[in-house]
């Protein structure tokens, strides 16, 4: 098979212990079969990282991947991935980013980052490679790590940096792009701390072609034009994803979920969020506001924004600051939010984490299972300045925050006294958004069972009816085989089946490099992404075959999981979601019984062709994936 | 290609998407390649967040072509 289009068509492989740095043709086939960004990344840490190797061992390893639409005018292919095995759950780790895209004008899809440097470096990725010594650059934070590498070699880079979080090893660091764009989940800046790697810098003159320019541009200006004309994108262009905000905290869009408050006690609902007006933030909060968009992307749904005796900063999700410190963890008012996001986006370290890390202490300290004694005589409260001295404290592991630091599996574990009760976790991710009691649905299900944990993905399809359900799907182009599983069982709708297609969906757009707005709004049929596909690579696909290569990528997580040991009692909720039930807008929401979760897993593994009972692939799917 | 009118740019405007440089390097290749370095659009990052500067380089033959690509009315021409 000749070389692909879209893809740049090589891996790099950099040893920070040996210094080496070797390039390897992309195998197109592989590319196909995996096609590319975070599935492909999957299959190459699957081969790299050796069996149990330790999160911070320098044999685990950095994959980085942008997809075969990266790179392209295709809009809203931006997305890149890192994947590595994650300190948080000791499963494989994965995260995306809409800033490192340059990666590909080097000429590579991948970089294979292993081993450890002896002492800080910083990794340059243009038409040569370098690694580059970064004394000078140890201790600062990512946007004065940013800064002095712009200045080094020219702000045409895209700047990957850790902060003092993943220097230090705290489990939930973040990879921070171009100062606000986070690889923030799975603590893949604590793996890059763990290698002295504080940043790496993309650019480079390599060119991208597409296999049939003039159909690639045809499908480029349809797509763009249909994500233009969408309802709701001047709403999403001025919000960003704070367009759902009001729903969570009114409930006035039917199903919609509810924000966690105090550390997923109660909801925060519009009692309780009485300073979180959208009216305020945008009127005379606001000095400065204004679109960012990641590479490619013709809607701009980040922001700029300069608050009146606030930060000034841009903001990958502004809705995240205001559900994971205002609601978590009950700090009061945008100014004091977007006050902890900078200090987040600064140390290096995700907020949703850092929020449940926090919210889980000061319950606990509020509870009198932990004192001051255990605190270093922090008085632990649901202030914003108590939040911020606690972020600071986790991210240079001072006293209590170096306990902390190591994680909502590993930090309760050390407490004791039952403290693993009050980790709000899934596989080690903190709870983030809405409360999964407060409404059901292929979200809820997915938290449960996804190999990574808590995550955005897939599109969240509510208690809906079958018919609605069949409506939804038909738009997003499902085949009728399938609709028929979707569609099967007695209550006349399979969540194993939902979970598992809008999964393989959101996979696919995902692998592609593509914005999950492609599955989470706009509801494209999965057909015309295949056809994007073709024409930029020259293979043929259609839909279907898009969905088995993404069930590929999600399978081969699964099967790195499965070779650390995972099993079916990983696949859970938080113990509080298991007893205690929630009272959403005057509704009891009952907790997820035993019973039905066990249901709801089964569902699930059945829809993925997994053994039914352990959750483990067969040896004939095992070998089809790595031989 | 003609060289027309002078491009207006409203920096303050950009998101940072480059578009209109992906737009210019492929549709003035002959060989139809994305590739920012050969683009005669150069947009980079501010120093100040938020911000982003606009540059057309000498060889920019004002054609036009990066201006439909911009979906914030950054890019004019009379």
């Amino acid at each position: 098979m000749s070389k692909l289009g879209g893809y740049a068509g090589n891996i790099l492989k950099v040893d920070l212990t040996t210094k080496s740095i070797t390039s390897a043709p992309l195998s197109p086939e592989l590319a196909a079969k995996f096609l590319g960004g975070a599935g492909l990344n999957a299959r190459l840490a699957y081969g790299c990282i050796p069996a149990h190797t330790p999160a911070f061992s320098p044999q685990n390893t950095l994959v980085f991947g942008a997809g075969p639409l990266v790179g392209t005018l295709a809009p809203g292919a931006g997305k890149t991935n890192i994947t590595a095995r994650s300190p948080l759950s000791n499963f494989i780790g994965s995260s995306g980013s809409g800033h490192m895209g340059a990666v590909k004008f080097a000429g590579y899809d991948h970089v294979i980052v292993t081993g450890k440097a002896d002492g800080p470096v910083y990794l340059v990725i243009g038409d040569e490679v370098k690694i580059r010594e970064a004394d000078h650059l140890w201790g600062k934070d990512t946007w004065e790590t940013t800064d002095v590498i712009w200045r080094e070699l020219g702000r045409e880079y895209a700047i990957a940096s850790i902060g003092p979080a993943g220097e230090n090893l705290v489990a939930d660091a973040a990879i921070i792009t171009n100062k606000y764009s986070a690889f923030g989940t799975t603590g893949m800046g604590a793996v890059m701390g763990s290698k002295n790697l504080k940043a790496i810098a993309a650019y480079g003159s390599r060119g991208i072609t597409v296999a049939e320019p003039k159909r690639f541009m045809e499908l480029v200006n349809g797509l763009c034009k249909e994500m233009l004309d969408f309802p709701f994108i001047q709403v999403l262009r001025d919000l960003g994803t704070l367009i759902n905000f009001e729903n969570l905290v009114t409930g006035n869009t039917q199903g919609s979920g509810a924000i966690a408050y105090k550390n997923c006690q109660q909801v925060a609902d519009e009692e309780v969020m009485n300073n979180f007006d959208l009216q305020t933030l945008f009127g005379p909060l606001m000095e400065q506001h204004g679109n960012i968009s990641c590479l490619s992307c013709p809607v701009g749904c980040k922001h700029f924004m300069r608050l009146k005796g606030g930060p000034a900063m841009a903001l990958s999700c502004g809705s995240a600051p205001a559900t994971n410190f205002g609601g978590s963890c009950a700090v009061d008012g945008w100014i004091e939010v977007y006050k902890c996001a900078e200090l987040c986006n600064r140390l290096g370290i995700n907020y949703s984490s850092a929020a449940s890390l926090i919210a889980m202490a000061t319950e606990l300290y509020q509870r009198g299972i932990i004192d001051t004694k255990d605190t270093d005589g922090l008085e632990l409260d649901w202030k914003p300045e108590v939040v911020r001295d606690m972020i600071k404290k986790i991210s240079y592991r001072q006293g209590f925050g170096n306990l902390l630091a190591d994680g909502l599996i590993e930090a309760p574990k050390r407490i004791g006294r039952g403290a693993e009760y009050y980790a709000i976790q899934f596989k080690g991710i903190g709870n983030t958004v809405s409360d999964a009691r407060s409404n059901f649905s292929s979200w809820s299900s997915s938290l449960l069972t996804n190999v990574i944990g808590h995550s955005h993905s897939p599109k969240e399809l509510y208690g809906q009816s079958a018919e609605a359900t069949e409506l939804v799907l038909r738009e997003m182009g499902i085949c009728d085989d399938d609709l028929a599983r979707v569609l099967s069982g007695p209550s006349g709708r399979h969540l194993g089946w939902v979970t598992r297609w809008t999964e393989d969906y959101a996979f696919a757009v995902e692998c592609l490099g593509l914005c999950n707005f492609y599955q989470h709004a706009l509801n494209i049929k999965v057909g015309r992404l295949a056809e994007i596909y073709s024409a930029a690579t020259g293979m043929p696909m259609d839909g279907e075959g898009l969905l088995k290569a993404a069930a590929r990528g999600l399978d081969i997580r699964k099967a790195f999981n499965q070779r650390e040991g995972v099993s079916r009692k990983d696949d859970t909720m938080p113990m509080r979601f298991l007893t205690e039930p929630l009272m959403v807008r005057g509704q009891m929401r009952p907790p997820y019984e035993k019973q039905k979760l066990d249901q709801m897993v089964t569902e699930y593994y059945e829809a993925r062709g997994w053994d039914r009972d352990k959750g483990t692939l067969s040896p004939q799917r095992l070998a089809e994936l790595t031989c | 290609m003609a060289r027309t009118s002078e491009i207006s740019v409203a920096a303050e405007h950009c998101s940072g998407c480059m578009r209109c440089a992906l737009a210019c390097s492929f549709f003035t290749s002959r060989e139809r390649v994305f590739n920012l370095s050969k683009s005669k659009i150069v947009v980079v990052p501010g120093w100040e967040q938020g911000q982003f500067e606009i540059m057309l380089s000498e060889e920019c033959t004002r054609c036009g072509i990066c201006i439909p690509y911009c979906e914030f009315d950054v890019l004019s021409q009379q």
